[in-house]
């Protein structure tokens, strides 16, 4: 087990040093100047030069790198051209608005999935799984941008049910959570149809069956939980794709989370919190990642934590 | 760059077969066959040009009479272009970006992914870790480098979503590799002598090649779901090229004034991902029933 | 023998999973109760107490008005609710705020007296002291500002209530410099943390500022020119422009700007909205690279412009909102002359390129970024259309905004679409700044230009500056440097609980007289 734990976290300690250098190298390597961006069009060259001093650009790429790593070790992540103070800061000052929308926009698919997917599991290529494979489908051909401005203008504009973007109410929280979550749905419900399945064609289920046990016992019992495993798995990664900021849904209604500042800091070069950003979320998948694979031990025994 | 990624369709599981589940899959590959069709010969009967704009003709309704007497049957964009021959035109760009991506994505993915199962330990470990990278790495950056490096083009969206979705069909190629790479012909191959690569080619491929099809079918949509995003940010094809996705995009603030034009190839959009995806699950089903993953 | 152990273990599970369910949304979900409860005056709502939300497009990111983004909306519109200026801009006049007078006893000496009942956010009162040291941190900070002031030798003060400004030469701008200089108090302002929440002397203070998406502001009671209408302010940013308009219209917001032009109609119908306008300082224009074939001949350029149609763009995208533009400057900022429109002549287009030797036409390339303004790409498509219209085969690059400022600054591109505002409403500002041959922004050097710029900055004779701008306006015209189709109007929208709004020819209007019925 300390093995196992070793290993992972040095792997993962691996991915988040991949993910910072590619980041560090190529927002550098990327024109655009954040002087330039902070002074505007009309500034002149002796400013944007002066700036670029002050904001150390000047030294090398490798030069700018090797402080980057030193200081990042001892928990600097550097400081916001754009905002001012800790990159970091910044980045942790926006993850409250994310985390509370992913674990939001998470229940709203946990809780319409797991149904659904059951619901479609009873009776195979019946009405309901039918009508769960189409909307399964539909949820993703959307653009969510699209989808998501729909839900402003008729659920905020015409209805006037809830309001249009910022994070402000729990009802603030419901169109963004829903426009987040549509895609993935479907997704699961058919990830849970499929575990479902191929559980009540198992060699245990025909055995409780002989025996008797009742169908629901059966059910509820034993085919679910070990149906549960794959989606624990695939729920993780929807939770870290909902977590490393949702880009498009944060800027359509205007939640001020770590996506929208990730998009913001790369229009404006404003590397330290780009590469903040992106520390914090490989951690966090990092972590998401470990926290499923004991959960999968847990939940099916056969397989065993540090095996391959 | 998180919504780029989507949710990684086509793992579900495949469905008993049905033997007289026919009607849905006819439809299905009928409206994918259409699509294709248009992609292919529709710019040739409907030109569209990217370039002429027809600024008092901007914004008109489905089956209006533009100022040159012609009827805009889906109506007119912002500044003017006719909706229907960009829908078209449309057709024929989401499907190159779509064909493209799977091809750079896909077969990158599909490499990797044999490599990394068949050989697994180290390899393996190095290229599930370079996904993982991939994954907490924002792709807009790679949108932003190509777009200043090679210029707006088709090719970077291409290239860029490539490489935001290799991962997808590399974990399915390494899941299958793993499982074929124990089998007895693969493993009487190796005993008889058979070189690497020709045993990747001739036992390992053939088996990892159906699951990788069935998730590339329904990956096509999907990958034109993504272009829209990427035009959402700015970091889409060309202005002059018609794509749905940058069509959408720009119709978008029209929603209140002129709803076709996000709405109408947001609508052909939709019936072209439901038809692709249908047609993955049931060509999965007919192609091999055991398929699991 | 499965059915007694098997509800058992599902009961235990059961519990077990609801236990760790809980725990992870605890653990993710107590940090976020405090997005959800603290923001909750954020999402504003009908029938608020007086205080007003405005939604704007771009976010405020940093609270410095001299700092490096001091010349964006953004801050400016802060500015003018937080901090005073020694002179306003009213209408087309520079009128007294809180300098009650000045005089100009020299050509490059200024002094100003200062009013003496003007107190800081904190209850200290405003001193001259303050005014230098304000003035001097402007001329001295990263900031497209700065240079507005690189004439500045000396500041001093002369006594608790003057203010002593002298330049190395005469410096025409001085006053309108003034209008947009920023009053912080003297030493408090170098404290490390002073902008997470500045201290200002304006009509309203800084509450609480999460950057990026909004600002607070309270009404300073004690204003020394009357307090705040409302109690007061929320500054939101809606980067989408549809949930912006949306927000305005279910009530969420009460003021916003800009409106996109082909909105307004609809907007108008609404009973529940008022609109309002203004001649602005925002002007399109189309730059040529001077410096590069074939833009180094005028002729070329002149054809360019006379294929554009720029009274269709004005009456089929810009209804309500534009006007054909007359100068390279707008009608409301000082210092215009106006020129004849080049008439849009398709003919006398190919003409002129046969002049100069393109009969052929040729090919080019046209950048511009997306954020500069709303409709930007469907003016760029337009013209380039136009363009082919007499040969002119032009690509379309639409780039993003950092490199598009990279490529632009570089001298890197052929034609740049773009947008400006001249934010003191002086021609100075953007004359002055962009058009000399130091500056060299489009590669074009005209030492004749020169000359009457650099006479119009160091006059403070203000008719003689007027004189000269309009000699400027007319060479920038005929020389046809580029092509200035439109001008804007600026357009603003509120709720109908809304009174006491005045609308602004900038994006940065004071919003002192403001109030909410409520």
């Amino acid at each position: 087990m300390t093995e196992f734990l070793v290993r992972r976290v040095a792997q993962a300690a691996f991915v988040v040093w991949g993910a910072l250098t590619i980041t560090f190298v190529i927002v550098r390597l990327v024109p655009g100047d954040p002087a330039a961006m902070m002074l505007g069009p009309f500034s002149d060259e002796a400013q944007r030069a002066a700036l670029r001093g002050e904001l150390g650009l000047d030294d090398s790429v490798l030069v700018q790198y090797g402080h980057y790593l030193l200081d990042a070790v001892q928990g600097d992540f550097g400081e916001s051209f754009r905002l001012g103070g800790s990159s970091m800061d910044a980045v942790l000052a926006a993850v409250p608005a994310t985390a509370v929308l992913a674990v939001a926009a998470m229940i709203v698919t946990t809780l319409l999935s797991l149904p659904m997917g059951i619901a479609a599991a009873r009776h195979p290529n019946g009405p309901i799984d039918r009508l769960v494979s189409a909307a399964s489908m539909v949820g993703q051909a959307l653009p969510q941008f699209w989808v998501g401005i729909m839900l402003i203008l008729v659920f905020a504009g015409g209805l006037g049910l809830f309001p249009t973007s910022g994070a402000g109410s729990l009802r603030s929280l419901v169109l963004p959570s829903a426009a987040l979550a549509l895609p993935y749905v479907g997704w699961l419900a058919r990830l849970v149809r499929a575990g479902v399945l191929d559980e009540l064609g198992a060699d245990y289920v025909r055995t409780a069956r002989s025996k008797g046990i009742a169908e629901r016992a059966v059910f509820y019992a034993h085919v679910l939980r070990n149906a549960l495993v794959p989606v624990v798995t695939a729920g993780a990664l929807v939770l870290g794709v909902f977590l490393g900021g949702a880009v498009i849904i944060e800027v359509v209604f205007a939640w001020p989370g770590v996506g929208k500042l990730l998009i913001d800091s790369i229009s404006y070069r404003d590397y330290a919190v780009v590469q903040a950003a992106v520390v914090l979320i490989a951690v966090s998948y990092a972590v998401l990642n470990l926290a499923v694979d004991l959960v999968y031990g847990y939940l099916d025994p056969r397989i065993r934590v540090g095996g391959s | 760059m998180a919504d780029l990624q989507a949710a990684p369709a086509g793992v579900a599981r495949p469905r008993p077969r049905r033997p007289g589940g026919g009607v849905t899959f006819w439809v299905a590959a009928g409206f994918t066959a259409l699509y294709l069709l248009v992609a292919l010969f529709g710019p040739l009967v409907v030109p569209y040009d990217g370039i002429a704009t027809s600024i008092p003709d901007r914004l008109l309704p489905p089956l209006s009479t533009t100022s040159t007497g012609t009827t805009a049957w889906l109506g007119t964009d912002q500044v003017g272009r006719d909706l229907f021959a960009q829908v078209v035109q449309g057709a024929r760009v989401s499907l190159l970006v779509a064909a493209g991506t799977i091809l750079v994505g896909g077969g990158a993915g599909l490499l990797l992914g044999m490599v990394a199962g068949y050989f697994g330990g180290a390899v393996d470990s190095v290229i599930m870790r370079l996904g993982d990278i991939q994954l907490a790495f924002p792709g807009i950056l790679l949108a932003i480098l190509l777009a200043a490096v090679l210029g707006p083009s088709l090719l970077n969206v291409i290239i860029v979503l490539a490489v935001l979705r290799w991962v997808i069909f590399a974990r399915l190629v390494r899941g299958s590799t793993l499982a074929t790479r124990g089998r007895e012909f693969v493993d009487s191959a190796r005993v008889l002598g058979v070189g690497t690569p020709r045993i990747l080619r001739r036992y390992i491929l053939p088996a990892v090649l159906t699951p990788f099809v069935v998730t590339a079918t329904v990956q096509v949509g999907l990958m034109i779901v993504a272009e829209a995003s990427l035009s959402f940010l700015g970091l889409g094809v060309p202005p002059d090229t018609a794509s749905w996705g940058t069509t959408i995009a720009n119709g978008r603030e029209y929603l209140t004034t002129a709803w076709w034009i996000a709405t109408l190839p947001g609508a052909v959009l939709a019936l072209v991902v439901l038809a692709l995806g249908i047609l993955g699950d049931q060509m999965r089903d007919r192609l091999d029933p055991k398929l699991r993953s | 023998m499965h059915p007694p152990a098997a509800p058992a273990v599902r009961r235990r599970d059961f519990l077990r999973w609801t236990g760790i369910t809980a725990v992870g949304l605890g653990a993710l979900g107590l940090p976020g109760c405090s997005v959800l409860s603290g923001g909750d005056s954020a999402s504003g709502g009908r029938g608020g107490s007086g205080v007003l939300t405005v939604a704007t497009q771009r976010s405020l990111d940093n609270l410095d008005p001299h700092g490096p983004f001091a010349a964006t909306e953004q801050i400016r519109l802060f500015g003018q609710q937080v901090f005073d200026t020694l002179v306003a801009r009213e209408g087309g006049q520079l009128v007294p705020a809180v300098a009650t007078s000045w005089e100009n006893p020299e050509p490059t000496v200024w002094r100003f007296t200062l009013r003496e009942d003007v107190t800081w956010h904190d209850g200290s009162p405003l001193t001259a002291e303050d005014a230098a040291y304000s003035v001097r941190r402007q001329a001295e900070a990263d900031s497209p500002l700065s240079n507005l002031w690189s004439a500045l030798s000396e500041v001093t003060t002369d006594g608790p209530a003057t203010l002593v400004v002298r330049t190395e030469q005469p410096l025409g701008t001085v006053l309108a410099n003034l209008s947009l200089l920023r009053l912080l108090p003297a030493g408090k302002a170098d404290a490390p943390d002073f902008f997470r929440s500045p201290i200002g002397s304006g009509p309203f203070r800084v509450t609480s500022f999460v950057p990026g998406d909004h600002l607070e502001l309270a009404a300073h009671t004690t204003y020394w020119n009357g307090a705040p209408a409302a109690g007061g302010l929320l500054l939101r940013s809606i980067p989408e422009v549809t949930t912006r308009i949306t927000a305005l219209e279910s009530g969420e917001v009460q003021l916003t700007w800009p409106l996109p032009s082909d909105q307004i109609a609809r907007l108008r119908q609404n009973g529940d909205l008022r609109l309002y306008d203004s001649p602005s300082y925002q002007h399109w224009f189309n730059w040529f690279n001077c410096s590069r074939a074939p833009f180094t001949d005028p002729r070329v350029r002149q054809a360019m412009w006379h294929a554009i149609d720029a009274e269709s763009l004005v009456a089929n995208v810009f209804p309500e909102t534009a006007a054909v533009a007359q100068a390279p400057i707008t009608s409301a900022v000082f210092g215009f002359a106006a020129q004849r429109p080049y008439a849009y002549d398709p003919q006398r287009a190919r003409d002129l390129l046969a002049e100069a030797g393109l009969a052929g036409g040729f090919r080019t390339s046209l950048i511009w970024n997306r954020t500069q303004a709303p409709q930007i790409r469907q003016v760029a498509e337009t013209f380039v259309s136009s363009w082919r219209e007499i040969g002119v085969e032009v690509v379309p690059q639409e780039l993003e905004e950092a490199q598009w400022l990279e490529r632009l600054l570089a001298l890197d591109w052929d034609m740049d679409l773009q947008t400006n505002v001249t934010a003191t409403g002086d021609a100075d500002y953007t004359l002055g700044r962009l058009y000399t041959s130091a500056a060299n922004r489009l590669g074009y050097a005209n030492p004749e230009l020169d000359t009457v710029l650099a006479g119009a900055r160091s006059s403070v004779d203000q008719a003689e500056r007027e004189r000269l701008y309009g000699r400027a306006c007319q060479i920038l015209w005929e020389d046809a440097v580029g092509i200035w189709p439109i001008e804007m109007r600026m357009n603003f929208a509120t709720t109908t609980d809304v009174t006491g709004f005045e609308p602004t020819p900038h994006e940065a209007p004071e919003l002192r007289t403001v109030n909410r019925a409520v």
